[in-house]
């Protein structure tokens, strides 16, 4: 029975090895926390601290009890808000596996054990800390990088002493002497006294080394992993793999990129260096490494392991730290790291779907983010040379790409039409790929029509069979013969060509969608057009209305706006012609302009408005250019390479709707707007809302982690915690009230007031926390979000809403500096102390309410606001504001 | 008159068909009671008023939100004093006599509040339009029979148009207050000219300044 019990053990044991170790196959599933949920999750922080404040010794002196007093205080709701800030995991594998290791090193302090809980992560940080409470956390950014367990545990075995010893309370305590003390410490600039601390702060770092090393020695942890974690210390600055990067997976037969896109060399990988230590926390990492291996001098490595808990398990925690890392980074708009990250990991799994969709998800932000033009500070490190390694090339490649809006939104929807070909049922990659989609052609307004559906002439055979192919169809190349003329001639000044004569958008150049337009009626439309020829320019709106030639707002702008930019008038080619001695009257002038290049092909800008407005393109584009030129990333000689991003889908029918579908409904939006009805409406819209409020029609709405906080800035130390956690209770209280009120259906959830079996809430409540961070983070400037879509779906489902709302109320107290002057005004103009007397009794109280609802499907938000009332604090003002969100949701109107 | 309430209140039963306003909490309909004080001229001199130097309104109003940041009312205001009329001689205390002054208004207000807030909380200016009908007669007349000669009562209608700021807050969910000042233009008694002569002289200055500029104080019910 014994035997059949332990080979029980042993093949369950082997199960879960395999079931843990199990290689990442085709996708990826999130850490969740799973069981009870911990006491240090449900206990209220308010009893926290009086549990605490009971243990503090009479033996103190009455200045520092109430020092460790305020400590507590702040620390224990501080951690709280860490803990329930949907950022931290428990009883996952990955904290299990590192709960066990900690059972590995405390096997002989069940006292301290008991203390001890470790908790994981969700931070890219290679980092891992303590606190007062005997909570560990781990970042998931240091698991990626952990190559052994012995690692793991040695850094473990350093936090536990911080926890044994009290470090961070010893820590405050020196700090708050410092700066009160008024014999030892007087006198010494803010300098001496930071310097002050972070010796004793260096000087609890190495005792923490010290005794940590004693009990990794213990568990019979290998010692060679010592060395190996304070060397991945010394790498935090770099990805945990110096994997080559290439990107050929975006490039196919027919499409490749500039050689300009490649960096040729990269600079070697290098530690920190961070020899001199004086003004930090930390002793070096080398001064640490030195004195530990000279503490493990003449120890025997004889019998030492490095793992004594699961190497299996560690892989596992790794992958998963690893994945997870991944997509952090697009959270915190680390694109090119996470591209280059979800790379690396891609030749480990071939074909994972989630690093497929990271790498998807990065592009496409990247592309939204051109397209606003918004410097991420990402690229600053690459610019100023404080990257090493392999992940300059996806730098260099990423800011090459996003020298110019179309090439970065040309590749990234190039890159998710392939991957919605390969996926067809994944509902997000399919939302993914149309908004790329939109993103190029409705609202770059790039023309289907410049992308080619042939590849381009690579080779001399190539070559030849083209020029053949010409020779024997003439009318084939003819549009493309015409494009080459008129740009020869608006280049030589010589030729003008009759614009009456453009040949129909068809054919060789651009694939099956020029019938589709056509039947639109924008092909006749241009042909009506009666335009002069291409050297004339227009000088005046007036007159560009009389020859029927539509022109862009910015063509407008530019128009009106002649004289500050030096410009007579602009050619049907949306050139410019700039002031010379003989046009300087501004008369037309057919031979002596000076013509400026531009991206914009002649016969295209007399179509229509809409191929102009290319124009503003290339001037954006070429601002950015010029932005970026300083540090090489001036226009590729193949600057039109993105023509043929999309050949590989000349033949798919689908593709070329979609593409055109977006750009004919831009054209048809503009036409809309413009009519005045249409604008009336809108106004009157916008009047209505403004007047009213909205009116959204929604049934059901889920109201997450409402929040009350009173907040004294005029006294920071006396941060009223309390009083805010008193409040909270009051404050879900209004919402549920104004909640029935308003006949709106909700469903209340916050992880302040959860019970040890809702686990599942507390995992709804971390995902929705993680996605509202980003969500605020990126804005409205990238539509998507990086947490999978399917997720948000089951949430949506479960709670029979997909609108979820975050609101609080802010209750604050800031000095008021011009008290004095009010009553001043108050005795010398009496009449005013109607007026003035309530500001002086307010003091400089003021109450703020905000409300966010968003669509966490499609992540838009629907409705918010903040309202801020210079006054005391009134439950009235909560109260209307709350059942006016509430009534603006249900409202139908 | 009977057609402007007619009107007025078709318009207000039209507009809260529409106006999807959300109040307080849902609630809509308010009354309010809202005694105001008005300081004394120097043209009368009541000495039996309630407060003594101050002329004391009582004005009843209902209030109904239509939007967001708008409330339209109906009010009704009564004021009694006790004047002192002196003829002709004013420094003469023989000639004063003593007369009852009572006005009794009716009318609507229209209340616009301020940007965030939500009607009826918060701060408003709002604007009345009313008409007041003021009565006023000799009390002592069979003391002073040498006043013979003069007429001893005085009635009619006159319309009058207000303005002012205040602010509401509102207690225990239910329970309106409301504080603030008003101006009022009683627009037939706008004249120029020295003391009170005669009974209809009296009753007009009374109306101008106990309307003109006062204080008030309110209090009553949000319902429904």
């Amino acid at each position: 029975m014994l035997k059949r019990g332990l080979l029980l053990q042993v093949l369950l044991l082997f199960c879960i090895g395999v079931v843990v170790a199990q290689p990442l196959p085709t996708t990826y599933e999130p850490v969740k926390s799973t069981g009870d949920i911990p006491a240090d999750m449900i206990i209220k922080s308010s009893k926290k601290y009086e549990v605490e404040k009971s243990t503090i010794s009479r033996d103190n002196s009455k200045k520092d009890r109430k020092t460790i007093e305020s400590f507590y205080l702040s620390a224990n709701f501080e951690i709280d808000k860490l803990l329930l800030s949907g950022m931290v995991s428990f009883n996952d594998p990955i904290t299990n596996y590192l709960n066990r290791i900690v059972d590995v090193l405390l096997k002989d302090e069940p006292n301290l054990r008991n203390q001890v809980r470790v908790y994981t992560m969700k931070s890219t940080e290679m980092n891992a800390f303590a606190t007062n409470q005997g909570i560990i956390f781990v970042n998931l950014g240091l698991l990626a990088r952990i190559k052994s367990e012995a690692e793991l545990a040695f850094v473990l075995a350093h936090e536990i002493t911080h926890i044994e010893e009290k470090h961070s309370l010893n820590k405050y305590l020196k700090v708050q002497t410092i700066q009160r003390d008024k014999n030892l410490y007087k006198g010494l600039s803010l300098d001496d006294k930071l310097a002050n601390v972070n010796h004793y702060s260096r000087e609890l770092e190495t005792e923490a080394d010290e005794r940590g090393l004693t009990r990794f020695l213990k568990a019979g942890y290998s010692l060679d992993a010592i060395e190996a974690s304070f060397n991945s210390l010394s790498y935090s600055h770099t990805p945990y793999v110096d994997s080559e990067f290439d990107y050929k997976w975006l490039e196919s037969s027919t499409f490749t990129f500039p050689q300009e896109f490649w960096r040729k060399k990269v600079t070697t990988v290098t530690p920190l260096e961070d020899n001199d230590d004086s003004t930090s926390t930390h002793p070096s990492i080398q001064q640490r490494k030195e004195n530990i291996l000279k503490k493990i001098e003449g120890v025997s490595s004889e019998g030492r392991n490095p793992s004594v808990v699961s190497a299996e398990e560690l892989d596992a925690a790794v992958q998963f730290a690893q994945f997870e890392v991944c997509r952090l980074h697009l959270s915190r708009q680390r694109y090119d790291l996470a591209i280059y990250e979800a790379q690396s990991l891609l030749k480990q799994y071939p074909n994972n779907l989630y690093l497929q969709k990271v790498t998807l998800k990065a592009l496409a932000a990247k592309a939204y983010i051109v397209f606003d033009e918004i410097y991420i500070s990402e690229w600053e490190d690459y610019i100023n040379e404080d990257l090493q390694g392999n992940q300059q090339r996806c730098y260099h490649f990423s800011l090459s790409l996003a020298t110019n809006e179309e090439y970065i939104a040309s590749v990234a929807a190039r890159f998710g039409w392939q991957l919605k070909q390969a996926n067809p049922n994944d509902k997000e990659i399919a939302g993914l790929t149309d908004s790329l989609m939109h993103l190029l052609f409705y609202r770059m307004e790039v023309d289907p029509e410049f992308f080619s559906s042939s590849p381009r002439p690579q080779t001399e055979a190539d070559s030849i069979a083209l020029a053949y192919d010409r020779l024997n169809n003439p009318e084939k190349y003819a549009k493309q013969d015409s494009l080459l003329l008129a740009k020869f001639d608006s280049i030589n000044k010589v030729i003008a060509i009759e614009v009456g004569n453009k040949p129909n958008a068809d054919t060789t150049t651009n694939g099956p969608r020029s019938e589709e337009r056509s039947k639109e009626g924008l092909a006749d439309e241009t042909s009506a057009v009666k335009a002069p020829e291409d050297t004339f320019y227009v000088t005046t709106i007036a007159e560009a209305k009389k020859l029927k030639i539509k022109m862009t707002g910015y063509e407008k702008y530019m128009l009106k706006n002649k004289e500050k930019y030096d410009i007579v008038g602009i050619r049907l080619d949306g050139t410019f012609v700039y002031k010379t001695p003989d046009n300087n009257n501004g008369d037309i002038n057919i031979n002596t302009e000076v013509a400026i290049k531009s991206d914009v092909d002649s016969t295209s800008r007399v179509s229509d408005s809409d191929d102009s407005t290319g124009l503003i393109a290339a001037v954006d584009s070429a601002e950015i250019e010029e932005e970026l030129y300083m540090h090489d990333f001036s226009e590729p000689l193949d600057a039109e390479f993105h023509k043929y991003a999309f050949v590989d889908f000349a033949k798919d029918s689908a593709f070329w709707k979609t593409a055109n579908y977006y750009y004919t409904l831009q054209q048809k939006d503009e036409v809309r707007i413009e009519m005045l009805s249409e604008r009336k409406k809108k106004q009157k819209e916008d009047k209505q809302n403004y007047k009213r409020g909205y009116a959204l029609n929604i049934d059901k709405v889920v109201i997450v982690n409402p929040r009350y906080n009173k907040i004294n800035f005029s006294n920071p130390e006396k941060q009223q915690y309390l009083t805010s956690e008193k409040n909270q209770k009051r404050f879900s209280n209004i919402l549920r009230d104004n909640a029935d009120a308003s006949n709106i259906d909700y469903v209340l959830i916050d992880n302040k007031n959860l019970n040890n079996k809702e686990v599942n809430t507390f995992n709804d409540i971390a995902f929705l926390s993680e996605w509202l961070d980003e969500r605020l983070e990126l804005g409205t400037t990238i539509p998507f979000s990086t947490l999978e879509l399917s997720e948000r779906e089951a949430l949506a489902e479960k709670y029979g809403t997909r609108y979820f709302m975050w609101t609080g109320n802010l209750s604050v107290k800031e000095k008021d500096y011009s008290r004095g002057y009010k009553i001043a005004m108050c005795i010398g103009l009496w009449p005013a102390m109607p007026f003035v007397l309530p500001s002086i009794i307010r003091g400089g109280k003021y109450q703020i309410y905000y409300y966010l609802v968003y669509d966490i499907i499609s992540n838009e938000m629907v409705l918010g606001d903040v309202i801020t009332q210079n006054q005391l604090e009134r439950s009235d003002f909560l109260n209307s504001q709350v059942y006016f969100t509430f009534h603006q949701l249900n409202n139908k109107r | 008159m009977r057609i402007i309430f007619t009107l007025a209140a078709a318009l207000a039963f039209s507009l809260s068909a529409f106006a999807q306003a959300p109040g307080f909490m849902g609630k809509k309909h308010q009354f309010t009671y809202t005694p105001s004080i008005a300081m004394y001229g120097n043209e009368s001199r009541a000495q039996q008023n309630a407060l003594g130097f101050f002329y004391l309104n009582h004005h009843i109003e209902y209030d109904y939100v239509i939007q967001k940041r708008r409330s339209i009312g109906l009010l009704y205001e009564y004021a009694g004093y006790d004047l002192s009329i002196g003829y002709y001689n004013w420094d003469n205390r023989s000639n004063e006599i003593f007369a009852r002054y009572t006005r009794q208004q009716i009318g609507f207000s229209y209340k616009k509040y301020s940007k965030h807030s939500i009607a009826p909380l918060g701060f408003y200016w709002k604007f009345t339009l009313s008409m007041a009908y003021k009565k006023a007669y000799i009390v002592d007349e069979i003391l002073n029979p040498s006043l013979s000669n003069f007429p001893t009562t005085y009635s009619g209608w006159e319309p009058i148009v207000g303005v002012g700021l205040g602010r509401e807050i509102i207690l225990w969910k239910y329970v309106p207050m409301n504080f603030g000042f008003d101006v009022n233009l009683a627009l037939l008694s706008m004249k120029s000219g020295g003391y009170a002569e005669d009974i209809e002289d009296a009753a007009r200055r009374t109306t101008l300044g106990s309307t003109l500029f006062r204080f008030n104080v309110g209090i009553g019910l949000l319902a429904f």
